[in-house]
């Protein structure tokens, strides 16, 4: 968990999305780092894209994407690399 | 009066005849009223409205389909016209304005980089949204109405304010007669990937509700309440590090027209 945490990090920093300092995997990115409906949109697009899955409807609740943990949570749930099975 | 029109057949735009157009005032001033008394500062927009504020908030991306850009004749072409003119493409500008798609992108540029506690902002527009499907004169017009109405202030501010209004949009539905229902609803995106996660976040997450009637033997929305967060606030820098966001309900007075002649069998 801890290693796709600091993966994510690093990916939406490059990506623009959030700034990368003082960030861990607890922040609350919409309060702490400015995300919002917008750049929520890359976000997921940009998970996607390095993870080689598509969201479910059930993962799309904003809940699941206030903290890098959360975030963490559902691509080892939907992914071979980090779960083992699809 | 009866209705008049040049061209009937263009189904576009509707003119109301003295009847219909004291239901529409009816509608509007109700809601009106009951948004100043609660303490809304009403303002009054142009139909004009510059892109720039379309490509700040993502509405280009999400509806290019509902855009109407107007275009003016080229000033060499002055001369020229005369009263066989014609109008086509090589004598035109497109502009880098468009025709208001929506009255509550007046508002957020208003507010540009003001602070805000709690406020709620009101106006009536004539707003204009270019269509796939067919008009129809009753619920699918590209020139139509609204009385718009917009809360600025802390989630949950604009969350109360939201489910407040949906429930006084019901009730003056059923008060005059109107069947009408509250539905969780989705923006009609123009069809990519981005905007089906769009869709589906919306969906998933109930940020959208319509207050919805039969008309014709089809559905048609004669509200919308619609939760933004802050998708406007921080674009237009009055989010205050996330803490202020938006939510806006429209009224489209046509569309509350063609109910009101449901009611009384005129459909």
């Amino acid at each position: 968990m801890k290693d796709i945490c600091e993966e994510l990090i690093i990916l939406f920093s490059k990506n623009g999305i959030i700034d990368q300092q003082g960030i861990n995997s607890e922040t609350d990115l919409f309060e702490e780092c400015g995300l919002d409906s917008l750049k929520l949109i890359d976000l997921i697009v940009c998970i996607e894209e390095k993870y080689d899955f598509e969201f479910l409807d059930e993962d799309l609740p904003f809940e699941n994407f206030t903290t890098i943990t959360n975030i963490a949570r559902i691509i080892k749930k939907r992914t071979v690399k980090y779960n083992g099975e699809k | 009066m009866a209705e008049f029109k040049y061209n009937k057949s263009d189904l576009s735009y509707a003119v109301l005849d003295e009847r219909k157009t004291q239901f529409l005032k009816q509608v509007d001033e109700y809601f009106r009223n009951v948004t100043l008394t609660m303490g809304a500062e009403e303002i009054h927009i142009p139909s004009l409205l510059n892109l720039d504020v379309l490509r700040r908030c993502g509405y280009l991306e999400s509806f290019p389909h509902h855009l109407t850009i107007p275009t003016y004749l080229k000033k060499a072409e002055f001369d020229r016209s005369d009263k066989n003119v014609e109008i086509d493409n090589s004598r035109i500008e497109v502009s880098d304005r468009c025709l208001t798609p929506a009255a509550c992108l007046h508002i957020y540029p208003y507010l540009e980089g003001k602070k805000i506690r709690d406020k709620i902002i009101t106006t009536r527009a004539s707003v204009y949204r270019h269509e796939d499907e067919a008009y129809d004169e009753k619920v699918r017009l590209w020139n139509f109405h609204v009385r718009e109405i917009v809360f600025v202030g802390s989630r949950q501010f604009v969350k109360g304010k939201l489910e407040e209004f949906s429930a006084i949009s019901l009730s003056y539905a059923k008060k005059i007669g109107v069947d009408a229902h509250l539905i969780d609803a989705h923006d009609h995106f123009h069809p990519t990937k981005r905007n089906d996660i769009k869709k589906r976040l919306q969906e998933q997450n109930f940020v959208k509700k319509e207050l919805s009637v039969s008309i014709r033997g089809n559905n048609a929305a004669i509200a919308s309440f619609n939760y933004h967060d802050t998708h406007f606030s921080a674009p237009f820098n009055f989010s205050e590090n996330s803490r202020i966001v938006t939510g806006c309900v429209g009224f489209g007075l046509e569309r509350w027209v063609a109910a009101i002649d449901k009611r009384e069998g005129r459909e």
